[in-house]
């Protein structure tokens, strides 16, 4: 369903991604993983529209997506998070939700209309933050959130476009084991019909949730296979997992 | 009552500042462009509402026209040029849109001559209005009264409309707007053809009351950064108060230390960059 083949992407003499293939059926559950420099994350950036690869293309639904930019991405059906912290800061809660879902919803094609004050988009919004477990917190300024309910609400506004491919960058990186369950919780929540494509270094929560799980080391699919293939395999574990 | 004569002359000038650095402010909180070019769209505001004026022998005329012709100026100079550089670097932008400074200059020179031009008032505002025993231009009060209404509509646009909040989601977090499929580029073209129309709204308001001539843009246009820059950019609340504050300390400047008038917003400026080095109301970033 969503599909990139052969992407390459250098910065000057430094080939970051180097022909990375992948392609997520709907409802996979699949996981990122390599070390350091392995260009996961250009790799995303690549799918996500961010950085223009050199070579290569993604394609969503047997439509190549070309040169479009991250916001045509998105009403393609492309939702992403980032690896730092990206909300509408000075908004609350519920006011992010309901941008969201504004967009989704197209209603900004009549955009000298109000929207805040139409009760179906508000209502939405305050059971998407009941739901992502910030209720409490719904009419608090996303500023003055834990960096834990940030991830969470961050994740909560792409679900809101209800993509069918969800990129996470590391969504637990800096959480506290508290924080790390309810994210894990979220992406065990997710609508089953959702392609995850997922990036995370901390072992057991991919383990845990990817069905397929692609090893990348210097820009290159080292490895492609089911969680427990993954971990068994020996080049894995000498090359990443430090257990040779 | 001089006192009260110029706060009222303060607060005229605080009002044309407002219409000339909020297109200026949130364009740069925007998208952090900075077209220093658009004093220059201020002076074309005031020329081409002395050319409608004189063609429809009407202020009102002028009054409506020119601003939509400069925003649609605007549209076609990023059209052609700004859109080129909008990714490039600040010094980039500063030269080229510093360059289009000039060109604007003789532009306005060849076409309409040295010497300055005037619009009438309107004859509703052309008398004077009673103010505690002083008459004081009703023309004047307008232009007050044109600023707060130009506020409030900005106020309740930006908070109320879906492309307000478009604005401010692109403002807080671009690349989180572009992630949620808002195209930012679109409502960036459409804030900086609003910033061009307001800056020619501005031009031709002044043009009853300030002399339009070749370069009439520079004064205002310092002033107009020194309120972004005060106010902080990116938010329509600093672009208020940093004209409310450049306006009045301007216009006091020169009454209380006529020495130092030239001084006076610099040390302004110092002193409000020492206690709050992002200006005023930053616009709120995550980081």
């Amino acid at each position: 369903m969503f599909e990139a083949r052969g992407l390459k992407k250098s910065y000057g003499a430094l080939a970051v991604v180097r022909g990375v293939s992948l392609s997520v059926a709907a409802g996979e559950r699949h996981g990122i993983i390599g070390p350091n420099g392995a260009g996961k994350t250009t790799f995303f950036n690549l799918l996500s529209g961010e950085a223009a690869a050199d070579a290569g293309e993604v394609c969503m639904d047997g439509i190549n997506l070309g040169k479009s930019p991250p916001d045509a991405r998105a009403r393609a059906g492309l939702g992403r998070s980032f690896q730092h912290n990206s909300l509408f800061a000075g908004l609350t809660v519920a006011e992010n939700l309901a941008i969201a879902i504004a967009q989704r919803k197209k209603l900004y094609k009549i955009f000298w209309r109000g929207f805040l004050s139409r009760t179906e988009v508000f209502a939405e919004a305050l059971d998407r933050a009941h739901r992502l477990g910030l209720g409490a917190q719904a009419h608090t300024r996303a500023a003055h959130l834990s960096h834990g309910a940030m991830r969470q609400l961050e994740i909560g506004l792409t679900l809101a476009l209800r993509p069918k491919v969800l990129l996470l960058d590391e969504p637990t990186s800096g959480m506290s084991p508290e924080e790390t369950a309810a994210i894990k919780n979220l992406i065990r929540r997710l609508p089953e019909e959702l392609a995850l494509l997922v990036i995370e270094h901390d072992m057991d929560v991919i383990f845990d949730l990817a069905s397929h799980i692609t090893v990348l080391d210097y820009g290159e699919v080292l490895m492609r296979g089911a969680p427990a293939e993954v971990r068994a395999s020996p080049a894995v574990r000498a090359r990443y997992l430090g257990m040779g | 009552m001089v006192f009260l004569i110029q706060l009222l002359n303060g607060l005229q000038l605080a009002a044309l500042l407002f219409l000339l650095s909020v297109g200026l402010s949130v364009v740069f909180g925007l998208m952090r462009f900075i077209n220093l070019a658009h004093g220059t769209l201020f002076m074309f505001g005031a020329y081409l509402g002395v050319a409608c004026a004189a063609a429809f022998d009407s202020f009102w005329a002028a009054f409506f026209l020119a601003p939509l012709l400069v925003a649609a100026g605007g549209a076609a100079l990023y059209g052609i040029l700004l859109r080129h550089i909008r990714r490039k670097s600040p010094m980039q932008q500063v030269l080229v849109t510093f360059g289009l400074i000039f060109i604007g200059f003789d532009v306005a020179r060849m076409v309409w001559g040295r010497f300055p031009y005037s619009i009438a008032e309107p004859a509703v505002f052309a008398g004077g209005v009673q103010i505690f025993g002083q008459v004081y231009p009703a023309y004047r009060l307008f232009l007050i009264a044109l600023g707060i209404a130009v506020m409030a509509a900005l106020y309740l646009g930006l908070e109320k409309t879906r492309i307000g909040a478009m604005v401010r989601a692109g403002v807080d977090n671009r690349r989180m707007a572009a992630a949620l499929g808002i195209n930012v580029e679109r409502v960036f073209f459409f804030v900086f053809c609003l910033g061009c129309g307001l800056a020619g709204l501005a031009g031709v308001a002044a043009a009853p009351v300030f002399p339009v001539f070749p370069g009439m843009d520079m004064p205002i246009l310092i002033l107009a950064l020194i309120v972004v820059v005060v106010g902080g950019p990116g938010s329509l609340k600093g672009a208020m108060f940093g004209s409310l504050l450049v306006g009045l300390a301007d216009t006091f400047g020169q009454v209380v230390f006529p020495e130092f008038a030239a001084a006076t917003i610099y040390a302004l400026m110092a002193a409000v960059l020492m206690v709050r080095p992002t200006g005023l109301f930053p616009a709120a970033t995550v980081h």
